[in-house]
């Protein structure tokens, strides 16, 4: 009887390491998997207006950040810093796009994001598109984005606020939180970019 | 005679209010009022400043005459980030307390006109207690805009414990 009851707690207590192992496995293992799959293929129209893809961009280091115009203390604070960042590349500046995707659409045209970029760097891309191909383009970078509806009848955005390297073959390589500094985003650039 | 006495008489009112006044313009200091010009055709903007307040008190409302005006607090939470209207922002006694950039800022929407490096506006700032105090905002170039200034707030805000100081 004794034995029978410590073989049925022993049993127990391997068939509990085996499923927190199990579990533990599949929790690591999909980290690993995602980290590999941000980013990817997209489809959106650049602030002249012209289609463009990921694959137009290949052959450059990628700094991607999501945000919307109207936001006024993240995403301009974000964008400073990935400007003033650049500033401290020295020459591996020329291989470094800065690349900001509304997840607006509907106010922020191709027309809107041109005066808007431009105002942190000659070297700014900015991306909208339709809603199916931004909606494709948050998911693909793991992107949060809702509306919050404010008192005066407008909105705010609810947003992922985060900075993605990419690599030249469009492979991600690391993220930032949008409030690093730009003495410590340009010295990691530097240390990536060979 | 009775003259004399009127001009003592003021001029004794005059200096029992003197400390008085200075005591109220010291009440409550804001300094450092800044925003960044505005980028391309963008009509809200984030205005910043520090607060010493003498005495414990609480900004209820903000107003400028070039825009709305709204107490705004920006809060991560697991990575996303959320601007929110808050209606009182508790200032402690004798504590800087910092709108800063990433924290709690005023948030100026419906700009008639861009803001230009250099401009000048002004933004009355209402207290509970001490009341109204106006303050000239200064429209900072958008790329040399973002000082080291501390974060936004003091320690204990709620839910912003993963937003520590750059290293």
């Amino acid at each position: 009887m004794t034995n029978y009851l410590k073989t049925l707690g022993y049993g127990f207590a391997i068939a509990l390491f085996a499923l927190l192992a199990y579990t533990a496995y599949t929790r690591f293992a999909g980290t690993a998997s995602n980290a590999g799959v941000v980013g990817g293929p997209f489809t959106l129209i650049d602030q002249n207006g012209r289609t463009v893809t990921d694959k137009d961009f290949k052959g450059r280091w990628l700094i991607v950040y999501f945000g919307y115009t109207h936001c006024p203390d993240a995403c301009p604070t974000a964008l400073n810093n990935i400007g003033a960042t650049l500033d401290q590349l020295g020459a591996k500046r020329s291989r470094v796009t800065p690349i900001f995707i509304t997840i607006d659409p509907a106010r922020d045209t191709a027309a809107t994001l041109k005066s808007y970029v431009a105002s942190f760097g000659p070297e700014f891309v900015g991306l909208t598109g339709s809603d199916a191909a931004i909606t494709a383009a948050e998911q693909a970078y793991h992107v949060y984005a809702a509306k919050h509806p404010t008192t005066d009848g407008g909105y705010d955005m609810d947003h992922s606020s985060v900075l993605y390297v990419m690599d030249p073959d469009g492979r991600f390589v690391t993220n930032f939180a949008d409030e690093t500094d730009p003495a410590t985003l340009a010295e990691r650039l530097k240390s990536l970019i060979p | 005679m009775n003259y004399l006495t009127l001009s003592r008489r003021l001029a004794l009112i005059g200096l029992c209010l003197l400390p008085t006044a200075g005591w109220a313009a010291d009440a409550v200091q804001v300094s450092d009022a800044w925003t960044r010009a505005t980028p391309g055709q963008a009509t809200s903007s984030a205005v910043y400043l520090t607060i010493v307040s003498a005495q414990a008190d609480a900004v209820v409302a903000a107003t400028t005459p070039i825009a709305a005006a709204s107490l705004h607090l920006h809060q991560m939470l697991n990575g996303i980030g959320q601007m929110r209207a808050v209606e009182r922002v508790a200032i402690t006694a004798a504590t800087p307390f910092h709108f800063a950039p990433m924290g709690y800022h005023i948030m100026v929407t419906g700009l008639k006109a861009p803001l230009k490096p250099g401009d000048h506006f002004p933004l009355t700032l209402n207290f509970e207690k001490a009341g109204p105090v106006t303050v000239a905002v200064t429209v900072r170039p958008l790329r040399e805009s973002t000082p080291m200034t501390p974060m936004s707030g003091m320690d204990a805000m709620p839910g912003m414990s993963n937003m520590d100081m750059p290293k």
